[in-house]
């Protein structure tokens, strides 16, 4: 076992944290030639690891972050507002008819603060389902769920179909480089009650996955190769996540 | 002296949600840099600093005030990255970086194979003692920060760095540099 003194004192030479005391009993120490081994090999591996340090890296997310935080605070205010009601009517003679006047104007102005939502409809989606081979597939295995992301070219669009098998609720956010891409449209091909999907900026946001599978179509702005990115998240956390090369 | 973060951080819990722009404008870059440099991808570094302002901003009614903010939102990344890194099906991006830009001499190779050869000594590491090492050699973390972010003692953040180092220099050596 190597002298505890000695491993204390080369890490703190490492540190530049040595007394002139702590150097004296150093130099002592590394008289023995095995101490000077171990001295050495540390130390140049310190430096080793001190020259691969990669640069500074450089991001600017303040503005998109921003009106992310901004979305979520009018989602909130209007999930209390909600709640509020509820708790004001519950007993009232008139509660249930005020309730679902109120309930109708808020569900007027979560409509008006909800980011665009594009829609795909039955006939589009005939004509591009026509074939359903896909160029693709990207498999997903993780615990308490499994499933896939197909691919599927076409002219003017990529399809990106998503598609778990999971009976918990799994959140899925699909990032795309927005000068390659425009979103064209969502579908979700169940209409359960709590599948819903939100695009905002770069991304769309899919509700819900469980026995759901949603289609999204990105049209290209560009016809180069590029990446989206995909992340399933249950509740605010990531469970999984991959990136997806679109190269037609 | 009243901490400058403490402030922004009242008025975000006042209402005033440009405070809480200007917390993520002075720290967003360094968030950044851990999380890169847990993870080595860059979209997903990304992701993380993204989630991590919003579970702060989100979560700030619970900040103790008594504490440092920077120290707050860095564990939470820390925390993200860690956990992101375990899960992720990226792969790195060192790769793509070392591959960028042209090679033009010996020594440049010879620094890309080294930069590999460590990377992966480093990979082989535990969580805890891979988190020492990139908070002090990567991140320039004092022994004071490093204590503060991890909530555990300084004797015991040296003792475990002294651990972490000796396990580096082991793999190192067994990668044969």
């Amino acid at each position: 076992m190597k002298n505890q003194l000695l491993i204390e004192l080369t890490n703190k030479f490492i540190d530049k944290e040595l007394t002139s005391d702590n150097q004296l009993v150093l130099n002592d120490l590394l008289k023995d030639p095995d101490n000077k081994k171990y001295f050495e090999s540390m130390v140049n591996a310190i430096d080793k690891l001190k020259r691969c340090k990669t640069p500074e890296q450089y991001i600017d997310i303040k503005n998109q972050l921003m009106s992310k935080i901004s979305q979520r605070r009018k989602e909130n205010i209007m999930e209390k507002i909600l709640e509020g009601l509820s708790s004001v009517f519950i007993g009232s003679k008139y509660g249930y008819a005020v309730s679902f006047g109120l309930g109708g104007l808020v569900v007027g102005l979560l409509l008006f603060i909800q980011p665009a939502n594009y829609h795909v409809d039955d006939t589009f989606l005939k004509g591009v389902m026509a074939s359903p081979d896909y160029d693709k597939t990207y498999y997903l295995e993780e615990q308490g769920f499994t499933g896939a992301v197909n691919i599927k070219y076409s002219q003017d669009m990529v399809l990106i179909d998503v598609n778990l098998k999971t009976n918990e609720n799994i959140d899925c956010k699909l990032n795309y480089d927005k000068t390659r891409f425009a979103l064209f449209g969502v579908k979700p091909l169940s209409n359960n009650e709590g599948s819903k999907f939100a695009s905002h900026g770069n991304s769309v946001r899919l509700s819900n996955l469980d026995s759901n599978q949603y289609l999204v179509f990105l049209r290209y702005l560009q016809k180069n190769d590029s990446k989206v990115h995909v992340s399933f998240y249950s509740g605010s956390m990531m469970v999984a996540n991959l990136t997806i090369d679109i190269t037609k | 002296m009243i901490d400058n973060d403490i402030l922004l951080v009242n008025e975000t819990l006042n209402g005033k949600i440009e405070s809480f722009g200007m917390l993520v404008e002075k720290y967003q870059n360094t968030m950044f840099n851990l999380a890169y440099k847990v993870t080595m991808n860059k979209d997903l570094a990304k992701d993380i600093v993204q989630d991590s302002f919003i579970r702060a901003f989100e979560k700030l009614k619970s900040f103790n005030q008594e504490k440092r903010f920077f120290s707050w939102i860095y564990r939470i990344t820390l925390n993200e990255s860690i956990n992101a890194k375990k899960r992720s099906r990226f792969t790195d991006n060192l790769l793509e970086d070392l591959a960028g830009g042209d090679i033009t001499t010996a020594e440049e190779i010879e620094k890309r194979e080294l930069m590999l050869k460590i990377k992966k000594s480093i990979d082989q590491l535990d969580d805890k003692y891979k988190t020492l090492i990139i908070l002090k050699h990567y991140q320039e973390l004092s022994y004071d920060e490093m204590s503060e972010v991890l909530n555990i003692p300084i004797g015991k953040v040296k003792s475990r760095l002294y651990t972490a180092r000796e396990y580096l220099r082991i793999n190192i050596e067994k990668t044969g540099q």
